[in-house]
């Protein structure tokens, strides 16, 4: 990598434009792949991405590239990072995923998993917005099947 | 991204509400594709997905399907995720079904095969607390 600084300009899906770094954009593998086919070309285009989720990856990112930062640090601020209210949490996984930042979709997923593994099948429906299509019995069948998962 | 964008081709989860109506959903909540649900719920113990298998028909689908067993089982190994099966259970569910007790004669990815006093072989996923007997194994 060159030393001196490259900057790109990445514009969401509400037309809001974010110059960053590009040692530090790159954490996106999406982007990455658009750098190295020379595929930028003044703006770079993030569709599925606003800006207000934008903001929040960009903090992360700047908070993982910073320069002597320590592991306890970072731990912390990712700790922080993630305890927002769920539909936060599901648009910077869309982020993530869309923008294939893996550590960040790994910790995202993660999050949602701690967040889910207690819960019953009807609030899992909820949190997903997942329409119940079994038959009372049909459920009830599925359910005995594995009784000790529910204990 | 994991290996499973080829298990999602084979197994559509189709999202009813949104298939539906896809602009009513509400706006706070984003939608999650079928490929990010499989990203989060690999990362479940079996317990849960077990118990998650009665949310829907796609997600009965989906958990059951081998694709996903396999990404599953490659994803705990990889991770270290241990279902601890054996901390309370250990063999009693199965030895007061049969009343007999077995030998483990080998294992692998968390399969046992057990033989009992009569030489008849099972296998063992004590993880989902199911076993086979060898014959009707065969035979089916």
């Amino acid at each position: 990598m060159s030393s001196s600084t490259k900057f790109l300009t990445l514009k969401t899906c509400d037309d809001k434009k974010f110059v960053l770094d590009e040692a530090i954009a790159v954490r996106s593998q999406t982007i990455k792949n658009m750098v190295e086919d020379d595929c930028v070309s003044n703006v770079i285009p993030l569709p599925n991405v606003d800006s207000k989720t934008m903001t929040k990856v960009i903090e992360y990112w700047k908070k993982h590239s910073e320069e002597g930062i320590s592991k306890d640090m970072l731990m912390d601020f990712d700790k922080a990072f993630v305890k927002v209210h769920h539909s936060i949490l599901h648009a910077l996984i869309l982020a993530a995923n869309f923008l294939n930042d893996k550590e960040m979709l790994d910790m995202m997923c993660q999050e949602v998993v701690d967040r889910i593994k207690g819960k019953t099948p009807e609030e899992i429906r909820k949190e997903f917005d997942i329409k119940n299509d079994f038959t009372p019995e049909e459920e009830e069948e599925i359910r005995k099947e594995n009784a000790w998962a529910f204990e | 991204m994991l290996p499973t964008e080829e298990l999602n081709r084979e197994n559509q989860i189709s999202y009813e509400a949104s298939d539906q109506h896809p602009k009513r959903s509400r706006p706070t909540k984003p939608f999650l594709p079928p490929e990010v649900i499989v990203e989060i719920i690999s990362r479940l113990t079996v317990k849960f997905l077990l118990k998650f298998r009665s949310v829907s028909k796609s997600w009965l689908a989906l958990i059951s399907s081998p694709e996903f067993v396999k990404s599953h089982m490659s994803f705990s190994f990889n991770k270290n995720i241990y279902d601890r099966v054996m901390e309370e259970s250990n063999l009693d569910y199965l030895m007061k079904k049969s009343g007999i007790s077995f030998l483990i004669e080998g294992s692998v990815n968390g399969f046992h095969c057990l033989v009992n006093e009569v030489d008849e072989i099972f296998l063992w996923n004590p993880t989902i607390r199911k076993y086979k007997n060898y014959v009707s194994l065969v035979i089916n």
